[in-house]
């Protein structure tokens, strides 16, 4: 069942079409990645998805319910953590994670059994007395995070919350993302952070210039653009015959040799076997074979011939 | 519920900002303080109040002149009142007009009359309260002396504060800044409002949460605006509490609070009519939008006298149209008239009554102008 469902959404901000003829549709329990460079439109997309912006037109339905008719029955199953940390300076950690449960109906009470074991679960029980300026730029991510899912949403909407923090918050904040998803939150992940965006989603859309361009999981993604890849054969030194044994093999496209180094152009799915038959018959030593498969970003520069980061 | 949680939280926040406090609490303590040690003397029965020069004018006869003098003169208000004699009143009038009196003391027959300047300070209510307790007694002395009876002069203190008769007295300057920081801090309102909207970018900062949240957005304005109204009121109780009992300018027995209460709230009601209608304004940034409010209640408080006392005279000398436009003003009148014995009631109702019709002059922009915003999809 698609937990979200966008049909035809265009979002214009003056001259800017920020969204167009933007559609997206997302599983229930879905990690679901949006992948973009910055001003793609992905935090747009989710603005435009929980009504913060109103869209110009299109259709926009969440959890079966109609945006922005049912805006407050969605708003109250669905957890946000913005790209920027939004939280108030005057009040301390537990406070602030407070207060958004008790804004999503909690009464004080069990608003706070959910403070702690929100704080328990970004790992910043240690620190629930400080107020945020205390807190370093990792812990106040994590910080954002517990503001964002206090209230046990079932959908969770995250906009890029590993900007700008050290490897290991980073790391924390993922494994979290991953816990989340695996208790059953459906995510929408928002990164220009390809290898993020690898490591954690099952299914990705990328976004370029307001609109979704490709859709699908990682090998999907990887297979429309890809017709090659790239055995590199780390050899002590190049046999005579080796070259011509592998140029003759079949699905192999080239063969040169930078070295130490053998580059064998295979084409897709090409089994490795022929290859390391032919190096053990001409007694190729070789110390190490690699297969340089595609990145999403080897897939963003194929569909729109500009690379993530521009 | 979630009105509730908004108030409660933003109130937290409000008292926990150090800013804030300074303005909203500690300034206004620190200004009466201020403003109150250099008038406390006259509350106090240490002062020693200066010599006042008496210009005396005498047209009687032996028998009224003789005991008068004698009880001018005497020891106990040699001290502080100095007579001269002058031929006559227009002599004497010349004499106050060089500087060289402050009053004049008129000995007409059995008659004693003092005549001086409208009175305009706390000074001259004290030595009005003296001066007529010397006729008083001086009258007694001339009736005594008259019927032939003799009665020996008692030495009373003059100064004390229950001799200042408040009775539809001009208020003092201690006074006339304590409802002048009031109607101040109800123009704050504005400041808020316009604030409030500054924070409500959508996707910047805290309120992306709150837009993202199941809130209605008109129950978390009406939190706030709630919220920081608490802190006003909290200001208003300070302030006259403050000025009430530590310089005694307010009697308490002779206020109507609940008119007081009402009149804060009708101020409150027109800071919130005021602000919407600056932040309904049409193509302009908040910023510039805050910085007209701040424009506006520096001016409005300047020609209504609120940082320079008598400065509202001025302004209505040049513009008389100022009593029913500046709200300061009318306010002013409206707020001390409940607050001294004897006001006048009639002008608290009509000051009410012109501060209804700006609340519903800025309702009414207001609207209009978020229709017309709202239509060209400027918002």
């Amino acid at each position: 069942m698609s937990i979200i469902a966008l049909d035809h959404v265009t979002k214009r901000f003056g001259e800017t079409v920020a969204l167009d003829d933007f559609s997206l549709h997302v599983e229930e329990g879905a990690l679901f990645g949006l992948l973009g460079p910055n001003g793609a439109g992905k935090t747009t997309a989710i603005s435009v998805m929980l009504n913060l912006y109103p869209a110009d037109s299109g259709s926009i339905r969440i959890f079966d319910r109609s945006m922005p008719k049912d805006e407050l029955a969605i708003k109250q199953r669905v957890g946000i953590v913005p790209q920027h940390v939004s939280v108030y300076d005057q009040l301390t950690v537990f406070e602030n994670i407070q207060f958004f449960a008790e804004l999503y109906g909690f009464k004080p009470d069990e608003a706070k059994q959910k403070t702690a074991a929100a704080l328990d679960f970004v790992e910043l029980s240690g620190h629930q007395k400080k107020r945020p300026p205390e807190l370093s730029g990792g812990l106040l991510r994590r910080l954002n995070i517990a503001c964002g899912i206090v209230h046990e949403p079932e959908l969770i909407f995250m906009d890029e919350p590993t900007v700008a923090i050290d490897p290991q918050s980073r790391n924390t904040i993922l494994e979290n993302i991953r816990e989340l998803n695996r208790r059953g939150a459906t995510i929408i992940y928002t990164s220009h952070y390809m290898e993020e965006v690898e490591l954690l989603c099952d299914r990705i859309a990328i976004v370029d210039e307001g609109k979704i361009i490709a859709e699908g999981t990682q090998d999907e993604l990887k297979d429309r653009v890809m017709t090659l890849e790239t055995a590199r054969i780390k050899v002590d030194a190049v046999t005579p015959g080796l070259l011509a044994r592998l140029e003759s093999l079949e699905r192999v496209r080239k063969v040169e040799y930078h070295e130490p180094f053998l580059e064998v152009s295979l084409e897709k799915d090409t089994p490795l076997a022929p290859l390391l038959d032919a190096l053990h018959e001409t007694r190729t030593r070789f110390t190490s074979i690699t297969v340089d498969r595609p990145s999403l970003n080897t897939v963003f520069l194929a569909l729109t011939g500009k690379t993530l980061r521009e | 519920m979630k009105t509730w949680t908004f108030i409660k939280y933003d109130v937290k926040q409000q008292l926990r900002d150090r800013s804030t406090i300074f303005w909203m609490l500690l300034f206004p303590i620190v200004l009466i303080f201020g403003l109150g040690t250099m008038l406390s003397a006259i509350f106090s029965t240490e002062f020693s109040l200066p010599v006042t020069d008496v210009a005396y004018v005498e047209t009687s006869t032996e028998e009224y002149r003789a005991p008068l003098e004698s009880f001018l003169t005497s020891d106990d208000l040699s001290d502080f009142l100095t007579l001269r004699p002058y031929d006559s009143v227009a002599e004497a009038e010349r004499a106050v007009n060089d500087g060289d009196a402050d009053v004049i003391l008129l000995l007409d027959g059995p008659d004693v009359t003092l005549l001086y300047e409208e009175p305009t300070t706390v000074e001259f209510d004290v030595l009005e309260a003296v001066l007529t307790q010397y006729t008083a007694i001086a009258n007694q002395q001339i009736t005594l002396a008259e019927a032939g009876v003799s009665a020996p002069f008692e030495s009373i203190a003059f100064l004390d504060s229950t001799s200042v008769d408040l009775s539809g007295r001009t208020p003092t300057s201690l006074e006339y800044f304590t409802v002048t920081i009031s109607i101040m801090t109800a123009l704050f309102g504005a400041f808020y409002i316009t604030g409030m909207l500054n924070e409500e970018r959508p996707m910047r900062g805290s309120y992306l949460r709150i837009q993202a949240a199941p809130v209605r957005l008109i129950d978390y304005r009406l939190a706030r605006t709630v919220s920081r109204y608490t802190l006003i009121f909290l200001q208003l109780v300070l302030v006259f509490w403050f000025s009430h009992f530590v310089y005694r300018s307010f009697s308490l027995d002779h206020v109507r609070l609940e008119l007081l209460v009402i009149g804060w709230g009708a101020l409150a009601l027109y800071g919130t009519a005021f602000g919407f209608f600056i932040s309904s304004l049409p193509r302009l940034a908040y910023s510039t939008k805050d910085a007209i409010v701040n424009g506006f209640v520096a001016i409005i408080m300047i020609l209504s006298g609120g940082y320079v006392p008598g400065f509202d005279q001025v302004t209505l000398h040049y513009a008389p149209w100022a009593r029913y436009v500046f709200m300061p003003i009318f306010m002013r009148d409206g707020l001390l008239s409940i607050l001294l014995r004897g006001g006048d009631m009639s002008l608290f109702w009509q000051s009410l009554g012109w501060l209804s019709l700006h609340v519903l002059v800025f309702a009414v922009l207001s609207l209009l102008l978020w229709k017309g915003v709202t239509r060209r999809g400027a918002l």
